[in-house]
């Protein structure tokens, strides 16, 4: 076999880039969000219920239709899950966590206490290149962009 | 290997017939009456929502306006210029072009002058559900013609479906002709076909529909399927006119004249 000696480093090197994703990961290295305008450091998504006044106030009073671990995740599939209920099935109300009845409904329920889209909504879905088209329609208060 | 004159004619003969009974058995047993079964099909549910409006009551142009821009405001119907390509859920209009079949040679000069308060019908059988690709319109158990926002393409299908110009398509962007916005109710997007919703969130709460609650009386709504409900006996006291009856829609939506 002819210029092993230069064959051989050649392979190593492009398997060491191939690899990149894993030695990186080794390494520590995180992804942050930008960082909180009000906070000034950066924060990880699970943290950004945070608004001008200091922690959201839905966070602090712990009074959400469903814990923060899994509105976090899944938020999403809860909302398509109000929409199809709201829409196609005729009804109102829905159980949250604390066994109350909340009406289903994104404005008039969750946006009342999530009140700060740039920081609430908007931050996140940034950071993760998650493209909302909820708020074509939707309200979502003073502090919408557009 | 051959074949005869007479086992051919035998074969093409079976094919005919098999190929016959296929297409014509296919009609009658599948898509037809599939077809029909949904133009006889009444619904038989406990609510049929209906509304009726008491067209002698509405004289003043104030009447009509307090009840439209009652349900235009708090719904964030936007108000715009263009009348080819206005958005409106409830409006006013002659007697001529609402009820352009009825017969009329030896009508009362009143009722032909007079303006009528013209909506979404929510008909029992309506065609705009029946022609929606996507099942973005569709029935409510209780009769409501609903759309659901989410899933409309913008085809426009149901507004050439629908014989009462009920449904508008948003060739504007809806949010920059809209003087206020109401935060309790999502606005449109551009690109989608909107109407009247008989405020099926409001019902669902227990209230009556925005425009009912403004006119002040001059409306009725109500369950059709209880005999003992107020529109039913509005209905059974009075002379009542349904919008183009002739054409096997069921308007939900009744006017005394």
């Amino acid at each position: 076999m002819y210029n092993l000696d230069k064959v051989i480093p050649g392979i190593i090197i492009l398997i060491l880039f191939l690899t990149t994703p894993i030695w990186l990961n080794l390494a520590n290295l995180k992804a942050l969000p930008p960082k909180d305008p009000h906070i000034g450091q950066a924060r990880m998504c699970t943290t950004c219920h945070v608004s001008e006044k200091g922690p959201d106030e839905a966070v602090t009073s712990e009074k959400c239709v469903a814990d923060t671990q899994y509105m976090r995740g899944y938020h999403m599939k809860l909302l398509d899950e109000w929409r199809e209920k709201k829409i196609r099935k005729g009804e109102v109300y829905y159980k949250g966590l604390d066994g109350k009845s909340y009406v289903m409904s994104l404005q008039r329920t969750c946006l009342k206490c999530h009140s700060d889209y740039l920081n609430f909504c908007d931050r996140c879905h940034k950071f993760t290149g998650v493209q909302l088209d909820c708020f074509n329609c939707h309200i979502a208060g003073k502090e919408e962009k557009k | 290997m051959s074949i005869k004159r007479r086992e051919f004619l035998k074969i093409a003969g079976y094919g005919l017939a098999g190929t016959i009974l296929s297409i014509t058995g296919g009609v009658f047993v599948g898509r037809g009456s599939e077809i029909l079964k949904g133009l006889e099909r009444v619904s038989s549910t406990k609510v049929k929502w209906a509304m009726v409006i008491d067209s002698r009551a509405f004289k003043s142009e104030s009447d009509f306006e307090v009840v439209i821009s009652a349900c235009h405001k708090a719904h964030n119907v936007p108000d715009i210029p263009d009348k080819n390509r206005e958005v409106k859920w409830i409006w006013k209009d002659t007697f001529m072009r609402g009820f352009p079949s009825a017969e009329t040679r030896f009508i009362s000069e009143d009722i032909k002058k007079r303006p009528f308060l013209l909506l979404c019908n929510h008909c029992d059988n309506p065609p705009c559900v029946r022609v929606c690709p996507v099942k973005a319109t569709f029935k409510r158990e209780d009769g409501i013609v609903m759309q659901d926002m989410h899933r409309c393409i913008g085809c426009k299908f149901c507004m050439a479906g629908c014989p009462y110009g009920a449904r508008n398509y948003n060739f504007y962007p809806p949010r920059e002709y809209l003087k206020a916005l109401n935060p309790e109710f999502p606005t449109r997007t551009l690109g989608v076909v909107e109407k009247c919703i008989f405020c099926y969130h409001r019902l669902d709460e227990g209230l009556l529909p925005y425009c009912v609650e403004a006119s002040q009386g001059k409306m009725y709504f109500g369950n059709l399927a209880d005999p003992n409900s107020e529109v039913r006996r509005v209905i059974s006291e009075n002379i009542i006119m349904v919008r183009k009856p002739e054409l096997g829609t069921n308007p939900k939506v009744f006017y005394i004249i």
